[in-house]
C-alpha cells in the first residue's frame, strides 16, 4: 500500500484515524504496529512474516549482546543480528543481479548458467534493513539500551508511515518518542497540512510530469535532439525529487499527526553549491547513516588523504548499489563518488570563486546528468542520451509536448530554486515550520482540505474515461 | 485556548477523513451522477487465492476509484481545472476542434480516413467486407419484397461531414488513407439498386442555406431539428416504396428552448463544473396531419445512436402501429415484449415488419446492420431443418476436434457455463453471423438461389405457422401466462422461445 493510494486514503487512513485517537496513550503503541502489520501485510502478503520474523531474531540478538559481558561474545552476537539484516538484503535485493552476472561469464566462457527461480523483492526491505542495524550497532556502541519489549521494536522497525520508503529513522532519534510521547495537536495539524504538501507533490506534480517523461524516454533516443533531451531529463529530475520528497513529507506529516519527529529527508538539493553539499541536502537520512555506520568505521577523514578518497568513492558506489541491484546505479554512485573527491581535491575552491549562481547551476547540470545513469538502465542508451544532450542540434522535435506538464514542469523548477532567493526562503519557512494563529490555521485547512479533494480528483479521474452510449 | 482551538482543528480533519469514508462505503449523500456510460467493477471477493496473488488488492483499489466518496466533486473539480488551463480532457473519446467545436475521436479518424484501420489493416479486406454486405443487403431486400416487407439504408452525416472547417489536427497521420464506408456505400447502393436515402449529401447542400445549426458544437449527433425536419422525407420515402399512405407531419415555427435536453452529449462526458458555453437549442414541434385513409404499419429500426434523437421528437406511436428499435441489433427499445435480440423469435419479428429501417450515420456505416444481415440471409433462404441440421454439423465437429473441445472447454469454464452451451451457442454464431465459413452457397461474394418457404406461413393468418403466431400473442398479452411458461422453461432446462412455441402448439393441438 502507498499513501497517494485510494485503499490507504480513503478506507486506511480514516479507520486508522479513528482507532489510534480514541484510544488510551498507552494502548497507541499496540494499534499503531497492528495497523503497520496491516498495511505492509496488505501489499506484501507473501514477505510479512519474513520480516516479523527477522524483528524477532534482532531483537532477541541484541537483547543477548546486550547483557553479554564478554566482548567476544558481544561482537558475535552484534555480527549475527548485522549479517541477518545484511543477508535478507543481500539475498532478495541483490541475488538475480549476481546470479545474472555469473550467469553471462560462464556463458562467455562457454559453461553452463546457473539455474535459478527469480526472487522477489519484498518492499521497504532496503529501509527496514538500515534501520536495523542502526539499532544494532547504536546499542552495541552504548548509545541506548535496548528495547524491553518486543512489540516496541517491531513497532520502531515497522511503524507504517515510513516503513516503505523512509526516512531511515535511527533508533537513537525515536526511541524516547516510543515510549513516552507529547501529543500536540498545533504539531498534529501541522502533520496534516505536510502530509497534504507531500500529497500534492506526488500527485499534481510529480506524477504529471512522470507520465509525459516515460512517453518521451519510451521513444528513440538516438532521434531526440537537444531540446527533447535536456526537456526529458529535467523531466525526469524534477519527477524524481517530487516524488521522493514528497513520499517523505507525507512520511513526516504522518508521523507528526501521531506525536513522532521524524528526521527531514531533503533540503532544497537542487539549490546546493556543490555535489558535497546536494548529498547533504538529497536523502539526508542515508546520507547520514552512510556517514555513521560506513564512512567513518572505514576511516573517514581520519587517515590520508588517497585513503579518505578511496573511503568517499567507496561509500558512494555502495549509496549507490542500495538504490538498485543493476550496473546503472553503480556507475551513477562512481560518478556522484568521482565529482565528490575531485571536489575535495580542489574543485570546491573553484566554485567558492565563481559565486552563488553559477555553482548553483553547474551542481544543478552535474545532478542532471547523474539521473541519467539512474533513469536509463542500459548503459550505451545512457551515453547516447547524454551525447543529445550535448549535441547542440534542435533542429529534430522528436516528440509532441503536453501543455499540462509544461506548465508542471516550470511550477516544479520555480518550487525547486526558490530558496535561493530571500523572498523565497521566508515563503518556505513559513509554510514549513510555523506555527500558525487562528486565522491562518483556519486559511491554511481549508486550503488543505481543498487540495485533498483536488488530489483525489486527480488520482482517480484517468482511470475514467466515459462513452456517450455503451456500444455492443 | 489556542490549544483547544488546534484541538478542535485537528479533530474536524479526522472527521473530515471519516466523512470522505462514509460516503465512500455507504454512500448517504446522493450527489448528481457523472455524465456518460462506464462499466463498474463489483466489491472484491476476498479470499486466500485472491489475497496472496493480489488480485483482491487491485480490484478492491479499482473498485475505490469508483466508489469514493465526494467522487463526483472531485472529478468535476479536476476535470474543471484541466479544461481550463490546457484545454484537456480525460474523456478520451472526445476531441477539441477548432472555435470549441468538439468532436468524438471515431469523427476525427474517419475525416482522416482512417477509421478502417479499427476493422482491418487491408485496403482490400475493407472492400471486401463493404461488398459483401452490400451484396447480402440487395439479396434480403429482394427477399423480404417477395413478403412486401421494405428495407431501406437511411445514410445520416456524422459531424464531419457537416463540419470539416472545425476539425481538430490530423490524429492518425502515420497511416495511409483508408476506404470510407460511405465513399464505398453510395456508389454501390445506387449500381444495385439498393433503397437508401442520402441524407449526407442533402445536409451538406442545406447546411449553408437554413438559419439553425444542423449539429451542436459540443455534441455529436444531429441536433433535434434537423433530425425533425428529415422524418418527412423519410416518410414520403416509405409511402413511395411501399405503395402505401402514410400519416404525414407537420412542424411549427421554429423556437430555443433552454428547459429541453440540450443536445450536448459531448461536452457532458468532460464531466466539468461550469459548462463551456450554451447552445442554442432549436426545436419544432411535429405533429401528424389527419388522414383517414392512412395505414400504421409496422417499422423495425436497426441503427445507431442518432435514431434516439428521432425518437424524441417525432411522435412515432401515431404514425406507426409498432416501431421496435433494434439498437446496434441488440438491446430493444420500444417493444413491450421484448428486450434483446437475443430473446426473439427471429424468423416472426422479421415477418410481422412492414418496414425495415437501417439507420445509420457515416461513421457507424462500417458496421452496417450490425450482423442484422447475414442473419437475416439465412433465415430468408434456410428453413429451420436445414439450419438446425448445419448447428447439429458444427457441433459434432467440435467434438470431433480435440484442439477446438478443448478450446470451447476452457471458454465454457471462464463464463461460467456448461460445454454444451457454449457449442450451441458459437454454432449458432457461426450460422447466423458467418454464414460463409458455414453455407457454400454464402462464400466469398455467392448469394444462395433457394428460399425458405416456411416463411411464407407467418402471413397466412389460417396456416398451421399463423394460428401458432396468433396463440403466441395471446400468451404475451397475458403476464401471468407469459411467467409461467418462463418457469416451465427454466425447469425443463430448454429456451425459452422452445417452450413458448411447444406450449403454442399444444394449445393448437388440444383446442
Amino acid at each position: 500500500m502507498v499513501f497517494s493510494s485510494n485503499v490507504f486514503l480513503i478506507y486506511f487512513l480514516p479507520i486508522f484515524l479513528i482507532f489510534y485517537f480514541i484510544s488510551p496513550k498507552k494502548w497507541r503503541n499496540v494499534v499503531l504496529l497492528l495497523f503497520s502489520l496491516v498495511f505492509y501485510a496488505y501489499g506484501a502478503p507473501d514477505f510479512i512474516l519474513l520480516l516479523v520474523g527477522s524483528c524477532v531474531a534482532n531483537f532477541y540478538l541484541v537483547k543477548l549482546m546486550h547483557n553479554s559481558e564478554n566482548k567476544l561474545t558481544k561482537k558475535l552476537y552484534c555480527a549475527a543480528a548485522i549479517i541477518i539484516s545484511l543477508g535478507l538484503l543481500i539475498y532478495y535485493k541483490y541475488a538475480n543481479f549476481f546470479i545474472d552476472n555469473i550467469n553471462l561469464l560462464l556463458e562467455a566462457f562457454g559453461a553452463h548458467a546457473i539455474t535459478f527461480a527469480k526472487v522477489l523483492l519484498p518492499i521497504g526491505i532496503s529501509f527496514f534493513t538500515f534501520q536495523s542495524i542502526t539499532y544494532v550497532i547504536d546499542t552495541y556502541r552504548g548509545n541506548n539500551q535496548p528495547m524491553e519489549r518486543l512489540h516496541d521494536y517491531v513497532l520502531y522497525i515497522m511503524m507504517f508511515p515510513q516503513l516503505i520508503a523512509g526516512p531511515i529513522v535511527r533508533y537513537c532519534d525515536i526511541e524516547q518518542e516510543i515510549r513516552h510521547r507529547n501529543y500536540n495537536w498545533g504539531e498534529a495539524l501541522q502533520g496534516f497540512y505536510r502530509f497534504i504538501i507531500g500529497l500534492s507533490k506526488k500527485v499534481l506534480i510529480s506524477d504529471v510530469i512522470g507520465i509525459q517523461v516515460d512517453k518521451m524516454l519510451a521513444g528513440d533516443i538516438a532521434l531526440f535532439d537537444t531540446a527533447t533531451a535536456w526537456i526529458t531529463i529535467v523531466g525526469y529530475t524534477m519527477q524524481l525529487y517530487f516524488d521522493f520528497s514528497g513520499y517523505s513529507d507525507m512520511a513526516i506529516g504522518l508521523g507528526k499527526i501521531m506525536g513522532f519527529h521524524f528526521p527531514e529527508n531533503f533540503d532544497n538539493p537542487y539549490n546546493s553549491r556543490s555535489i558535497t553539499e546536494f548529498w547533504r541536502r538529497w536523502h539526508m537520512t542515508l546520507g547520514a547513516f552512510m556517514r555513521n555506520y560506513l564512512y567513518i568505521p572505514l576511516g573517514g577523514n581520519r587517515c590520508s588523504k588517497s585513503r579518505m578518497y578511496f573511503n568517499l568513492w567507496i561509500v558512494f558506489l555502495l549509496s549507490g548499489f542500495w538504490h538498485g541491484a543493476n550496473w546503472n546505479f553503480l556507475i551513477w554512485g562512481a560518478y556522484h563518488g568521482i565529482w565528490l573527491v575531485l571536489e575535495r581535491m580542489g574543485l570546491k575552491k573553484f566554485y567558492d570563486k565563481i559565486g552563488k549562481i553559477p555553482s548553483v547551476l553547474i551542481t544543478f547540470v552535474l545532478a542532471v546528468i547523474g539521473w541519467v545513469f539512474f533513469r536509463i538502465e542500459n548503459f550505451n542508451d545512457a551515453i547516447t542520451f547524454i551525447s543529445r544532450m550535448f549535441a547542440f542540434d534542435f533542429n529534430i522535435i522528436a516528440t509532441v509536448y503536453d501543455k499540462q506538464f509544461f506548465f508542471t514542469l516550470i511550477v516544479a523548477l520555480i518550487f525547486s530554486f526558490i530558496c535561493l532567493l530571500p523572498f523565497g526562503k521566508k515563503i518556505h519557512d513559513f509554510v514549513f515550520y510555523t506555527n500558525y494563529n487562528k486565522t491562518q490555521n483556519i486559511i491554511v485547512w481549508l486550503i488543505a482540505v481543498i487540495v485533498l479533494l483536488f488530489c483525489l480528483g486527480a488520482l482517480n479521474v484517468a482511470g475514467f474515461s466515459p462513452f456517450i452510449y455503451f456500444r455492443f | 485556548m489556542k490549544k483547544n482551538f488546534n484541538k478542535i482543528l485537528f479533530i474536524a480533519t479526522i472527521v473530515l477523513f471519516a466523512i470522505i469514508f462514509i460516503q465512500s462505503v455507504w454512500h448517504p449523500i446522493n450527489f448528481r451522477p457523472l455524465d456518460g456510460a462506464t462499466y463498474k467493477s463489483d466489491f472484491p471477493k476476498l479470499t486466500l487465492q485472491s489475497y496472496k496473488d493480489n488480485s483482491f488488492q487491485r480490484q478492491l483499489d479499482k473498485y475505490s476509484q469508483e466508489n469514493f466518496g465526494f467522487r463526483e466533486w472531485a472529478f468535476r473539480f479536476y476535470n474543471q481545472y484541466l479544461w481550463s488551463f490546457y484545454h484537456k480532457t480525460n474523456a478520451k473519446i472526445v476531441m477539441e476542434g477548432k472555435e470549441g467545436y468538439l468532436f468524438e475521436n471515431i469523427v476525427v479518424k474517419d475525416h482522416y480516413q482512417s477509421l478502417m484501420y479499427d476493422h482491418t489493416d487491408d485496403t482490400a479486406v475493407m472492400k471486401a467486407l463493404f461488398e459483401t454486405e452490400a451484396l447480402r443487403l440487395w439479396k434480403v431486400q429482394e427477399l423480404l419484397k417477395e413478403h412486401d416487407i421494405h428495407i431501406f439504408v437511411n445514410m445520416l452525416p456524422s459531424k464531419n461531414d457537416i463540419y470539416p472547417e472545425y476539425m481538430p489536427v490530423n490524429i492518425c497521420n502515420d497511416k495511409p488513407d483508408g476506404v470510407h464506408a460511405y465513399d464505398y456505400y453510395k456508389p454501390r447502393f445506387e449500381e444495385l439498386g439498393i433503397n437508401h436515402i442520402d441524407n449526407v449529401t442533402y445536409y451538406q447542400d442545406i447546411k449553408d442555406k437554413v438559419d439553425y445549426p444542423l449539429f451542436p458544437k459540443t455534441g455529436t449527433h444531429w441536433t433535434n431539428i434537423a433530425a425533425s425536419y428529415s422524418f418527412d422525407s423519410i416518410i414520403e420515402y416509405m409511402e413511395v416504396l411501399g405503395n402505401r399512405n402514410l400519416l404525414n407531419i407537420e412542424f411549427s415555427e421554429k423556437y430555443i428552448d433552454k428547459n429541453r435536453h440540450p443536445d450536448d452529449d459531448l461536452e457532458q462526458l468532460l464531466n466539468l463544473t461550469f459548462p463551456i458555453r450554451p447552445n442554442k437549442n432549436y426545436y419544432v414541434d411535429v405533429t401528424t396531419i389527419p388522414d383517414s385513409t392512412a395505414v400504421r404499419p409496422k417499422l423495425i429500426t436497426i441503427g445507431d445512436s442518432f435514431f434516439w434523437t428521432i425518437s424524441y421528437n417525432i411522435p412515432l406511436d401515431e404514425i406507426f402501429n409498432e416501431y421496435p428499435y433494434w439498437y446496434y441489433n441488440s438491446t430493444i427499445y420500444f417493444d413491450k415484449k421484448n428486450h434483446s435480440t437475443n430473446d426473439i423469435n427471429f424468423a416472426r419479428e422479421l415477418m410481422s415488419a412492414d418496414y425495415i429501417m437501417l439507420n445509420y450515420c457515416t461513421v457507424q456505416l462500417y458496421d452496417l446492420g450490425s450482423k442484422f444481415l447475414p442473419k437475416a440471409l439465412v433465415y430468408l433462404c434456410y428453413n429451420d431443418e436445414e439450419r438446425n441440421n448445419k448447428i447439429e454439423e458444427i457441433i459434432n465437429n467440435m467434438r470431433n476436434d480435440e484442439t477446438w473441445f478443448n478450446s470451447l472447454s476452457e471458454k465454457a469454464q471462464t463464463q461460467n457455463q456448461s460445454v454444451e452451451e457454449v457449442m450451441l451457442n458459437d454454432a449458432k454464431y457461426l450460422v447466423y453471423q458467418q454464414p460463409e465459413s458455414v453455407f457454400d452457397d454464402l462464400k466469398g461474394y455467392k448469394l444462395p438461389t433457394n428460399r425458405n418457404e416456411s416463411l411464407l406461413n407467418f402471413s397466412d393468418p389460417n396456416s398451421f405457422e399463423g394460428k401458432v403466431e396468433r396463440i403466441i400473442d395471446d400468451i404475451y398479452a397475458d403476464p401471468n401466462w407469459l411467467n409461467n411458461i418462463k418457469k416451465k422453461a427454466e425447469q425443463a432446462g430448454v429456451d425459452f422461445e422452445t417452450q413458448l412455441r411447444n406450449d403454442a402448439i399444444w394449445m393448437l393441438n388440444n383446442n
